[in-house]
């Protein structure tokens, strides 16, 4: 009972370890969801930023590749919560798209709750993307710049979690089974 | 007058005075309107003839193999049949005049015109007048009213293009939005999904655009709805201009050639598709954007960027596509005034609250050395929430220099600064 004991404390320790390895070791989050394809192939992307700095407002968010991996331009379906408008990649010439908060009441402001909405449609799946292509870079409302890099795909992080509790299962499940032999 | 001492031989000053003629007449066709009036007065035979007698000079072209118009590219006979877009300069500055034919049999008998009435706008209403010509008409004789998409959708213009707002007169032509051919997610109505027609461009001499499928910068480009390659009726679209060896039209010459005159015909219809693509691409090659018969000094540029900038530890991010006709004199090339192809769009993080710059229009734009300009116009300044201020003067000054690159968007006087900055990397693109 013992060694279960301490294989289960060990466990939960791998869980929470897990856990602090899924979430980025940064003050703010920036997530994303992708929904299904739609008729033309196009995915619906979906980002949500949590500004976990204290005491600065979060008032600018560049997707830095926004053509080269996207494929977004003037045309693009791209949308944005109310209070921020956007400027899109020009194909060839300017990669990034921007979105800019011009409502200083709709800035990200320092909470726990995160702002979603800023919103495009791509070609591009996100199971293809390689480490450093979804890069995203903050502006605070000090002018200041924080490259972010990768969002963080919200499924993941529900997903470990899962695989975490089964893990857990499977493992109480196994022990109890040796128990009892 | 004092030309005329100089002038050798009693035929060259008629032959001057023809060549101004000729670039005079073509300079007035900025609207649906001026293209009917010129049909009517030079009566082609057919539409290679309206093609060499009634575009407008100065225009940039653009050919796809696009599908999605009801004026369609299409291959027959292992032939590249395009559309042939024209973006051509408006009735004023800031609005764009854009004829387009097809070389698809079917269709290569009608000239499709968009007409801006107001400068584009990002995210802002229809603003173009359509039309749909066919030539020759019945006796040769065109009325504007018997061509323009009215009150009804007349000429079906909408089943591709999103209606616009309603007209205030219903005798009044309706307007349309115009569909970007370099649109990576165009939606034209009918197909209710978007596609990306970057692809199916196969050749232009816009001077801020690439024909993506020439250089295959990126192939996941190729990739759309009907497959992994960009088909048109079965055979792959490739890289491919109208004149030369290579081109369109000597394809079309050697097919039918080898394969007799009716080669093209599809259904008893038949269409004078050669001299179309000769006339289309004597056109690209002597009256297009930098062109102008035995005019020099003329080119065709462009100033294309954007990014991040710094200005006294306030950001700035900025995006613009300049383009047009120019003239060189030394170092300097200006632009044609009133005449640029303009899109700007700016933010001034400056907080509370920021300044957003859009809706630009330039009447001038010079540029010197290769890697600075100044242009002037008027833009629309929003600061915050409040209302946008339109037609707001504008002085917008761009450089890159020693791998440093700066704009600045101010008033003419260079007294109230709107947006810009300066910010490491040559972040525009002078054509």
């Amino acid at each position: 009972m013992k060694l279960e004991r301490k294989s289960l404390r060990l466990n939960w320790l791998v869980m929470a370890a897990s856990l602090i390895v899924a979430t980025p070791v940064r003050a703010d989050v920036v997530t994303f969801t992708v929904g299904e394809a739609d008729a033309g192939g196009y995915f619906p992307y979906d980002l949500s930023v949590l500004d976990q700095q204290c005491c600065l407002n979060i008032v600018g968010i560049i997707v830095t590749h926004g053509f080269t991996v996207f494929d977004l331009d003037m045309t693009s379906p791209i949308g944005q919560p109310a209070g921020w408008n956007y400027i899109p990649p020009i194909p060839g010439s300017l990669d990034s798209l921007t979105w800019y908060d011009f409502d200083p009441n709709a800035a990200i402001v320092p909470s726990d709750t995160p702002t979603s909405g800023f919103t495009f449609e791509s070609q591009t799946a996100a199971t293809s993307l390689k480490p450093g292509q979804f890069d995203i870079k903050l502006i605070y409302s000090d002018s200041s710049v924080k490259d972010y890099g990768d969002p963080v795909p919200e499924p993941s992080f529900i997903i470990l979690l899962c695989m975490s509790i089964v893990f857990l299962i499977g493992r109480k499940y196994l022990h109890a089974g040796r128990g009892t032999r | 007058m004092s030309l005329l001492p100089r002038v050798r031989g009693n035929w060259l000053l008629p032959l001057l005075l023809l060549t101004l003629e000729a670039r005079f007449a073509c300079a007035q066709i900025t609207s649906t309107n001026a293209l009917v009036t010129c049909l009517n007065n030079q009566k082609p035979a057919d539409i290679s003839n309206a093609a060499m007698l009634c575009l407008p000079q100065g225009c940039k072209v653009t050919v796809t193999m696009s599908t999605f118009s009801a004026q369609p590219a299409c291959n027959l006979q292992n032939t590249q049949l395009p559309r042939i877009i024209l973006n051509c300069p408006g009735t004023a500055a800031g609005l764009r005049f854009r004829p387009s034919f097809t070389l698809c049999t079917a269709n290569a008998t009608r000239i499709e015109v968009g007409q801006d009435v107001l400068p584009v706008a990002r995210d802002g209403p229809g603003n173009m007048q359509m039309a749909d010509i066919t030539v020759p008409a019945a006796n040769n004789a065109y009325n504007l009213n018997d061509v323009l998409n009215l009150m009804g959708d007349t000429k079906k213009c909408n089943s591709c293009h999103v209606a616009g707002p309603a007209p205030m007169n219903p005798t009044d032509p309706i307007l349309s939005e115009p569909l970007d051919a370099y649109g990576a997610h165009t939606q034209p109505v009918s197909l209710g999904f978007a596609v990306n027609l970057l692809p199916y461009v196969i050749h232009t001499t816009e001077p801020n655009k690439t024909a993506l499928v020439a250089s295959l910068p990126n192939p996941r480009l190729k990739v759309n709805f009907a497959g992994p390659k960009i088909a048109v009726d079965g055979q792959d679209v490739n890289a491919q201009a109208l004149g030369g060896g290579a081109g369109i039209c000597t394809v079309i010459s050697n097919t039918l050639t080898d394969k007799g005159a009716m080669a093209y015909d599809v259904d008893g219809m038949s269409a004078p598709i050669k001299a179309l693509c000769q006339a289309l691409a004597s056109y690209e090659a002597n009256q297009s954007c930098g062109h102008n018969g035995p005019a020099v000094g003329l080119g065709c540029h462009g100033i294309t960027g954007g990014g991040l900038f710094t200005n006294n530890g306030v950001l700035s991010s900025v995006s613009l596509d300049f383009s047009g006709q120019t003239t060189s004199n030394d170092n300097t090339l200006t632009y044609d005034a009133n005449k640029i192809d303009a899109t700007l769009l700016a933010f001034n993080y400056a907080d509370p609250p920021g300044t957003q710059v859009s809706t630009v229009v330039l009447s001038s734009l010079v540029v010197q050395g290769g890697n600075s300009a100044t242009a002037m116009g008027t833009a629309t300044i929003q600061v915050g929430t409040a209302a946008p201020m339109t037609n707001i003067a504008i002085k917008v000054t761009i450089s890159v220099t020693n791998g440093n690159s700066s704009i600045m968007i101010t008033s003419p006087d260079g007294t109230t600064t709107y947006a810009g900055g300066s910010a490491a990397g040559n972040l525009f693109l002078f054509t």
